[in-house]
């Protein structure tokens, strides 16, 4: 857009941003402020914006209250077998659905992508009782299963390989290459940026997830990091600084990754957006 | 598409293609398409997830319209849609022009702190802006004291709580959007602006006659996909909620139509009814977004 603003309008327009932006993060930084103060400041009218003393005695209170580390552990497995599982499958999928050719490619195309209009309450009860009979509730990989397929990513990457050159197809079978070994070999090498969009929004979904977990789980065992803290304001004898504390330390892992995968991420959006 | 031969089935390109889509299918097919059917199926169904299934016809569909419970929550869904939504729309537009402007210094810094919102667990932002909207000790009250604005109890004033709800739904939303927008006007031909300067159209005069319309395919996919999303919140509510038993009157102000639906299947298991709930719920989305795939030809603008 318009780059021609003069320099002092343009710090005028930062420090407007800047104090809007603050306003917008206010919540965060609240949250991190408040975990570090301790429990007789929080009752304080009009509240002191900076701790007195500050210290991690709630974070500490947190990981003894609830299992924390071991529901952080669940959290990553769950993660890491969503991410692999959804990076492994859409990406052969869309693969063959963008550039192969061969009889009734079209018609399962359309058949997988009607999932994205259905919302996912729909399929809870269901899923709960196929995942009874594979003897799975409650179970690590009860939680991870249903989010290890996807529509959504299989459109994503689907649109991006319909951006690459078919040739190297041609080229790759010309040589003697198989399908396969033509994604694998030709196509993957030059698809990170798609390949990665994909790997953010799976990693954002699988952390956040909420509902799916909050019914398969019913113990500690296989509890993930959301239904954990949201069961922190259930306890007795719980602080505000506890729970922000745990809020903070199930966030920060998130903000951390996306803070270094930025570019990425805001192109992955922005693709889901301009392709619509 | 090229004249290219297409394979049969089973020929080399056929078998390589189907191995390839299998693993996704058989998922998507497993946990996905097939409980669909399922649900729609067991909304003719009495089950309680143990005994045995009865039929019952369309008896839980009937049970719907008498359900007082059913009834708020489709009121609170339909009027957290029409606050949170609309919001959305301005917040976007107002913000993704001032941080699409790369003139500004250190804009791309900037971007980060209206971005943090997107990263928040939507669990950990519910659990966050219940201590900002405390009545005694949050935040946002003790602000709102050094105007004189007594304070307000966010949470368990049944005539302020789904505000509530609204404004954590905004915050935890409005990033994904922000940046869509910003994409999309960065994706705006500079040419529009240079022809409209050369004409003296003002700032705002360029606003209403070139960006807002060129982005109007941008804002109608925002639209869909957020009241898809209004129409399913579940998250924040149920944290709000949360913790003590909350009194009738909160409860009615607050239910949305998938807290209902988790209540009645996992909590009274009435399996059968639940699911007639999410039928329900389904054809409402399904309504709504072909209706304004109807009615964007009246607003949308595809250059």
């Amino acid at each position: 857009m318009h780059k021609e603003l003069s320099k002092t309008r343009g710090i005028i327009y930062f420090v407007i941003l800047l104090i809007f932006g603050l306003l917008v993060s206010m919540p965060f930084i609240w949250m991190i402020i408040s975990s570090l103060k301790e429990i007789s400041e929080l009752t304080k009218v009009p509240p002191d914006f900076w701790p007195k003393n500050p210290n991690l005695d709630s974070y500490k209170a947190v990981v003894k209250i609830i299992p924390f580390a071991h529901h952080f552990a669940n959290t990553i497995i769950v993660t890491v077998i969503r991410t692999v599982a959804q990076l492994a499958f859409c990406s052969m999928s869309a693969f063959a659905f963008a550039k192969m050719h061969f009889k009734g490619k079209n018609l399962v195309f359309m058949i997988l992508l009607s999932v994205l209009m259905v919302p996912t309450q729909m399929i809870l009860i269901p899923n709960y009782f196929i995942m009874m009979k594979l003897h799975l509730v409650d179970t690590i990989l009860g939680v991870a299963i249903p989010g290890m397929f996807s529509a959504f990513g299989m459109f994503l990457l689907r649109q991006f390989f319909l951006s690459l050159p078919d040739e190297f197809l041609e080229a790759g079978r010309i040589d003697g290459c198989s399908y396969f070994g033509c994604f694998k070999k030709l196509y993957l090498p030059i698809s990170t940026s798609g390949l990665v969009s994909l790997l953010i929004f799976t990693l954002m979904y699988s952390w956040n997830d909420y509902l799916w977990p909050l019914i398969i789980s019913s113990s500690d065992k296989s509890r993930v990091l959301s239904v954990g803290i949201a069961l922190l304001q259930g306890q007795n004898r719980i602080y505000y600084n506890q729970i922000m504390a745990g809020a903070a330390m199930a966030t920060l892992p998130v903000i951390l990754i996306f803070i270094a995968l930025q570019k990425y991420f805001v192109e992955g959006i922005a693709l889901t957006g301009v392709k619509g | 598409m090229k004249n290219k031969k297409i394979s049969t089935f089973f020929g080399k390109e056929g078998t390589q293609g189907w191995l390839m889509i299998l693993p996704n299918a058989l998922g998507l097919l497993i946990f996905y398409l097939i409980p669909i059917v399922c649900s729609v199926v067991l909304a003719f169904y009495k089950w309680d997830g143990l005994s045995k299934l009865k039929y019952v016809g369309f008896a839980n569909f009937q049970t719907l319209l008498t359900d007082q419970t059913f009834i708020y929550s489709l009121r609170n869904t339909l009027y957290y849609s029409l606050m949170v939504v609309p919001a959305i729309i301005i917040l976007v537009l107002i913000f993704g022009v001032a941080l699409a402007n790369d003139g500004i210094f250190g804009v791309e810094k900037l971007r980060t702190l209206y971005f943090l919102p997107l990263m928040t667990m939507p669990v950990a932002a519910t659990l966050v802006w219940k201590w900002l909207l405390n009545r005694d000790y949050g935040l946002l009250n003790n602000f709102l004291s050094i105007f004189n604005i007594p304070s307000v109890s966010w949470i368990s004033d049944p005539n302020f709580v789904l505000i509530s709800v609204a404004m954590i739904g905004i915050w935890t939303a409005v990033a994904y959007d922000l940046i869509i927008v910003i994409s999309g006007i960065k994706g705006i031909s500079p040419v529009y602006y240079e022809a409209a300067k050369i004409d003296g159209a003002t700032k705002t005069r360029q606003f209403f006659s070139i960006t807002l319309p060129l982005l109007t395919p941008t804002l109608f996919f925002i639209v869909i996909t957020q009241l898809i999303g209004c129409f399913q919140v579940f998250d924040s509510v149920s944290i709000i909620l949360g913790g003590d038993a909350p009194p009738a009157a909160l409860k009615n102000a607050t239910t949305t139509v998938v807290l209902s639906i988790y209540q009645n299947g996992f909590s009274y298991f009435k399996m059968g009814y639940a699911s007639s709930q999410s039928f329900v719920l389904f054809l409402i989305i399904l309504i709504i977004t072909a209706a304004q795939f109807k009615l964007q030809k009246k607003w949308v603008h595809y250059a």
